[in-house]
């Protein structure tokens, strides 16, 4: 593999990453957070060091191939969550340096599962990093670096493909430089209006700014303890619920729709199955516990609000469903927590695209145990599909199933019952945040053992990732020098 | 610019790396999808899979906002149906390659209803570029430039020639009597552009412009003028034999064409009936002896086999043929002879991409943004020489003289044209209004002419 150049941009990475920090410096300074903004400093100092010493490797081979994308952007995501977590140690906001790691990787990965019990006692910088952090993690770090910085676009796709959700990657412009931008143009304008609409519903700046960056990352981070109830909204509850299935849908779809093809766009296979899934879960969850509520209107909201969070692997939570709702609807949303939304969006799951190809190929399997000389393809968004991409879907299925069971295994070392282990790892792996049982949405994530926040993280990582990146990095022939 | 490319075969790629290294919006359509995935792996550019020839398929690639489109599929009714259906997708542009003689030598007829801008023909520009060298046998590359007022050769400077007697380039023309100026040389496979303290050494290999007349001179003074080549065997009776066997008989060469088909060597002797068509193998090397191999001014080996090419051209230069010329497809076997007496190695990819793209950049300068009016490259694309318009208000580059300009590192100027005259630049001598200027560059790219100033 190209190392100087892997090197190379891990260091504009890092670079980046110090970047990304100044708006919590600012953020420190407008609240007066003297001693928590200065503990952003030092973390901004390595990374520059860091970042500028890797300016001396200018590499002279600039090509980066299938194996070398995949271990930059698993290298790039591991080495933002160590210099990420720096920041909340050394202000003491969050001691531990593991709790700090499982909390910034829970960010970058929108995930938005946390180990603090309380909150709000955080300084107002450090939950603006928090938040902030699901916002660069939504669309990726690399999706960033390849927007902003200059770099030749050969072969830069497999970057962009390790970093993107979704099991094709399309570009929506020749050139990278361009798509990145666009992908980003459209983030950003989407969260800004989202910020607009939650200042209308009397939310205040810092506030809606920190809960809009969750919900454009589908993370979940909160800056309330009792999340998003705490403005007890209606209003509110809708706007955020309309948000998270709107930044559940492929970002592709969006600059169709930009460039006036809106028919093609809304023609889209994955986001009517999407939309359907949605419609549904809700549906079920809506019959299943209005006797809870005795009104249309309430149970709607907090059905739509949850199954919108869930299916969107955001993470907020409305009520306490965990405790309060009757086990189909948790069984619903547990569902939900595995399929995930659709490819090329910011959030997490197995995605939509997947489970569909998934169950089409099984059909096609009974059919051909009725018909074995039948030919019918599998066809998804109207097209044959390669087998090599059926292939390719069912061995990342058994990978995340295999991984799935050997973490939920290893956790029950730990906690006590197993709803609390699957729902730990799946909320983990799919990058949702809220599980059942104690780790359920008014709960957190701070009494498991160290080692099992480890696990936890790498689970995040592995899940934001879509497992192969994380997988080639541990793998010894990457690194071997000669070329077997 | 916005620029379609339909067919990702090897031409297509080597376009599609070319333009999207100027920078350009690059979209390949191709049939295959084996072939897209790996473009789209390997170049920044966006692939559709499909029929280039289909109107939907082209609409769907969004072909009616290319500023042009490149038909380089395999089969030249595909191109030009291609480059029909692009024209009335409202593509204001469109080139296609045609390669069958057939078609070729019609193609007047229909290229307005067509609408085509322009027609490559790798094997015709080959069998070109093969025909010019053939005409100045010590040259191992010869190029036009300025509508062909100006001439950029090639030479390998042998050992004993007067010019590596140790003086400076500055003296020779004082020395030579003649004004043409070395705009690169190439020395151990490293390239520099020389300035007037440089001396040469044998071995080098000297790139000289000016006109074609004092290049003639040039070539005279220094004795390197070798006699006019009168008789040529050619390996292979592919397309590019073809053309250049008609090229030459022309001039009044004499051919001899070694064809291994029955059928086609047949077909040639009823194309060409001043040519003589020999049936046999190409690497049969006692037939190319028996047929004067050592007798003959010029060998060109035209196979379809890259090594066949290499190898049997090697064997002619060690049989003391005095020019050999061979053809080759990939251009990663090229860079691995390093071979005395195979100086010359034609690949029609490279001379139609260099084609190509020298008709995109005149595109480019008819734009607001751009003006250069055309691009070569030589030594492996190490240097670049571009032809400028100097048009009015270029302000610190007009009417001062050469000597006073500063221009960057790794520039020279290379010769101006004014009123259809090649000068070849001295310090006194200035740039003006109207001039055509050519300037050799490394490691530069040059968009306008003010590019070649030092940053102030």
């Amino acid at each position: 593999m190209n190392r100087r150049m892997s090197f190379f941009i891990l260091g504009k990475i890092l670079l980046i990453e110090a970047l990304l920090m100044l708006p919590s410096v600012v953020v420190g300074l407008i609240y007066r957070e003297y001693d928590a903004m200065l503990s952003f400093l030092p973390s901004i100092g390595i990374l520059l060091t860091l970042g500028l010493l890797s300016r001396l490797l200018r590499p002279r081979d600039t090509a980066i191939y299938a194996k070398d994308g995949f271990v930059v952007v698993a290298l790039a995501w591991i080495l933002l969550s160590v210099f990420g977590a720096i920041p909340f140690v050394l202000s003491g906001a969050i001691p531990s340096y593991i709790d700090a790691f499982f909390e910034i990787v829970s960010g970058f990965t929108t995930t938005g599962a946390t180990i603090l019990s309380d909150v709000e006692a955080l300084p107002k910088c450090l939950l603006f990093w928090r938040s902030f952090s699901h916002w660069i993690g939504g669309m990726g770090v690399l999706v960033f670096v390849l927007a902003v910085m200059p770099m030749s676009g050969d072969r830069t796709l497999h970057l962009m493909r390790a970093e993107v959700p979704g099991p094709t990657v399309g570009k929506l412009v020749p050139q990278m430089r361009k798509t990145a931008r666009i992908l980003y143009a459209v983030y950003a304008v989407m969260t800004v209006i989202l910020v607009v609409f939650l200042l209308f519903g009397k939310m205040p700046l810092f506030d809606a700014i920190c809960h809009a960056f969750g919900t454009a990352g589908t993370g979940g981070f909160s800056i309330r303890n009792a999340g998003i109830a705490f403005y007890d909204s209606a209003y509110i509850d809708v706007v955020i619920s309309v948000f998270m299935i709107l930044f559940g849908i492929n970002f592709n779809l969006y600059y169709l729709i930009l460039i006036g093809r809106v028919k093609e766009a809304l023609r889209s296979e994955e986001l009517r199955s999407f939309l359907l899934i949605a419609l549904a879960a809700t549906a079920a969850i809506f019959a299943n516990t209005y006797h809870l509520y005795h009104s249309v209107g309430t149970t709607l909201r907090h059905a739509f609000f949850q199954v919108s969070s869930i299916i969107s692997t955001t993470g907020y939570a409305s009520v306490d469903f965990a405790n309060v709702w009757p086990l189909f609807s948790q069984g619903v949303l547990v569902l939900l927590t595995v399929i995930g939304a659709c490819a090329g969006s910011t959030a997490g799951g197995l995605k939509v695209g997947r489970i569909g190809l998934l169950c089409k190929s099984a059909f096609q399997g009974v059919r051909k145990a009725i018909h074995p000389r039948a030919v019918t393809p599998v066809r998804y968004e109207g097209k044959p599909v390669d087998t090599a991409v059926i292939h390719s879907t069912l061995v990342y299925f058994v990978l995340y199933v295999l991984i799935i069971c050997a973490s939920t295994l290893l956790l029950l070392l730990d906690v006590g019952d197993f709803t609390t282990a699957l729902t730990a790892e799946l909320t983990c792996i799919n990058n949702v945040g809220p599980g059942l049982s104690a780790v359920g949405p008014m709960e957190n994530f701070g009494f498991f053992h160290g080692a099992a926040k480890l696990l936890l993280s790498l689970n995040m990582l592995i899940g934001r990732l879509e497992i192969f990146p994380m997988i080639v990095l541990f793998s010894p022939s990457v690194w071997r020098k000669n070329v077997n | 610019m916005q620029i379609t490319i339909v067919g990702g075969g090897k031409l297509g790629e080597s376009v599609a790396r070319q333009l999207q290294a100027e920078g350009h919006e690059i979209t390949v359509v191709d049939k295959e999808e084996d072939v897209i995935s790996q473009l789209s792996n390997t170049l920044d550019v966006i692939g559709y899979v499909g029929n280039g020839a289909s109107y939907s398929v082209l609409r769907s690639a969004g072909v009616e906002n290319s500023d042009l489109l490149i038909a380089l599929a395999e089969t030249d009714e595909v191109n030009m149906l291609a480059c029909l259906a692009a024209h009335k997708l409202g593509v204001e542009h469109t080139i296609a390659r045609v390669r069958d003689p057939e078609y070729d030598d019609h193609l007047y007829v229909l290229r307005e209803d067509l609408g085509l801008s322009m027609t490559v023909n790798p094997e015709k520009a080959a069998a070109e570029e093969i025909a010019r060298i053939l005409r100045l046998p010590s040259a191992t590359h010869v190029e036009l430039f300025a509508g062909g007022r100006v001439e950029l050769i090639s030479i390998r400077l042998p050992s004993g020639n007067i010019l590596c007697d140790g003086l400076k380039l500055s003296e020779f023309s004082q020395k030579l009597d003649v004004t043409a100026l070395v705009c690169a040389v190439e020395r151990n496979g490293e390239i520099v552009i020389p300035g007037g303290d440089f001396v040469p050494l044998a071995g080098d290999l000297l790139y000289l412009a000016g006109s074609p007349k004092e290049i003639e001179t040039i070539l005279k003074r220094i004795g390197l003028l070798a006699h006019r080549v009168e008789n040529v065997i050619i390996a292979g009776g592919g397309r590019v034999s073809y053309y250049l066997a008609e090229e030459l008989l022309r001039k009044g060469v004499k051919v001899k064409i070694v064809e291994r088909d029955v059928e086609v060597a047949e077909e040639l002797a009823e194309k060409l009936p001043r040519a003589v068509i020999l049936q046999g193998d190409a690497a049969d090397y006692e037939l190319l002896s028996e047929e004067g191999l050592n007798r003959t001014d010029a060998f060109v080996a035209l196979t379809g086999l890259d090594e066949g090419n290499i190898l049997s051209a090697i064997y002619a230069g060690k049989h003391n043929v005095p020019k050999v010329i061979a053809k080759i497809n990939n251009e990663n076997i090229a860079s691995l002879v390093k071979d005395e007496s195979l100086e010359t190695i034609i690949s029609p990819k490279v001379v139609t991409g260099n084609d190509i793209c020298r008709y995109v950049r005149a595109m480019a300068a008819r734009s607001p943004e751009g003006n250069v009016l055309s691009l070569y490259k030589l030594a492996d694309g190490r240097v670049e020489v571009s032809e400028f318009r100097a048009v009015a208000g270029m302000d610190g580059l007009l009417g001062i003289p050469l000597r006073d300009l500063k221009l960057k590192k790794n520039i020279l100027i290379g010769c101006l044209v004014r009123d259809g005259q090649a000068i070849v630049p001295h310090g006194v001598d200035e740039i003006r209004e109207g001039d055509f200027v050519l300037v050799v560059s490394r490691e530069t790219i040059l968009n306008e002419l003010s590019d070649i100033l030092e940053d102030r």
